[in-house]
């Protein structure tokens, strides 16, 4: 991981935004890390920083075995894909708000000439609510 | 060496403590080229031999060169206490060179013989040079050169564990190309789709290599 960055980044930058990137990459990785171990002692051992929550609690010790670093980070990856196409869905909406706005003046020059982009009622709605493959 | 023993470590390294599923060595390669099975077969090609010729070359040097002790070439060159010649501090330093000079044959050959392999692997050929997996064989084989009395059995129990190593790197690297190469015409909830499933994936797999424990 750390010769990628090299290759990949400090290659092509100065030493100081090299430094930076090195910095912010250091401190991202350090940030996955505490998430995933914070996940994995929460439910593998059942205890958070050490300090046991529940001494009665029953932990799924699959997760602080191998399998279970390989299913959290799968999980973690997804929730924050899961927050990162909530938030893109937010702006498109916004974004078709506003086409709706302009193409309705639009809409009565072009939709006779080209349905399939312009959809019956003149909008971009029917190509905007297709989802992204 | 009897035979039991050999076959005990090569299926160590190869099943019960998978490289990748079970000490989580090698996952960036792993990950980054197991979408299409050809390109996974060569990384996993390129790994193997990386691996092997390591475990080939470093004993060696620990032996003759790293080690304070009775087989240490410097102790018997200049006398004095063995001991006083321990150099194992600079393995890691010394693995670290002999892995990037193989890496760099590999990666000469390849662009000869076989420029589309080379381009489809990109930077993760030359990244095989800090692949945890072949310094994690390397640094794992030492432990055999406190074990074994004589050179010769040393060697031979670091090359098993090497092939052993690279071949389960092999099939946990098929395994999973496989798997992905099925994922990419299923349907997957979008916010799985492409990395986080094949994290699952390999979850699932680790689990299922959790069953060779009771083996050995």
């Amino acid at each position: 991981m750390t010769l990628g960055r090299a290759e990949a980044f400090a290659s092509k930058n100065g030493v100081f935004v090299s430094l930076i990137d090195g910095l912010g990459s250091g401190i991202g990785f350090m940030a996955a890390l505490v998430i995933l171990g914070f996940v994995r002692e929460l439910l593998g051992s059942g205890s958070i920083v050490g300090i046991p929550i529940d001494p009665e609690l029953n932990p799924i010790t699959l997760f602080i075995l191998s399998p279970g670093a390989f299913l959290g980070l799968g999980m973690i990856l997804a929730f924050i894909n899961m927050l990162k196409h909530r938030k893109e869905k937010k702006t498109y909406v916004e974004h078709e708000n506003n086409l709706k706005s302009t193409t309705l003046v639009t809409s009565k020059v072009k939709p006779e000439t080209d349905r399939r982009r312009y959809g019956p009622d003149g909008s971009f709605h029917h190509i905007l609510q297709r989802p992204a493959r | 060496m009897g035979q039991m023993e050999a076959f005990i470590i090569f299926f160590n390294v190869l099943l019960v403590n998978n490289f990748v599923l079970a000490k989580f060595l090698g996952l960036c390669p792993f990950f980054g080229v197991s979408k299409k099975t050809s390109d996974a077969l060569a990384m996993s090609g390129a790994v193997i031999f990386v691996m092997f010729m390591a475990s080939f070359v470093t004993p060696f040097i620990n032996w003759f060169f790293l080690k304070g002790h009775a087989g240490n070439l410097f102790y018997s060159i200049m006398g004095g206490e063995p001991a006083s010649y321990n150099l194992t501090f600079l393995e890691t330093i010394v693995y670290i060179l002999v892995i990037a000079v193989l890496v760099q044959l590999v990666e000469m050959a390849l662009e000869k013989l076989a420029p589309p392999i080379y381009a489809a692997l990109g930077i993760y050929l030359p990244l095989i040079t800090t692949n945890c997996a072949i310094l994690g064989v390397a640094l794992l084989n030492n432990e055999f050169a406190n074990t074994s009395p004589s050179f010769g059995l040393y060697l031979g129990k670091s090359l098993i564990q090497g092939l052993g190593a690279g071949c389960g790197f092999a099939i946990a690297m098929l395994l999973m190309s496989g798997i992905r190469e099925r994922l990419e015409y299923t349907p997957v909830p979008r916010a799985f789709r492409d990395v986080p499933i094949s994290f699952i994936v390999a979850g699932l797999m680790a689990l299922a290599f959790m069953g060779f424990a009771g083996m050995i």
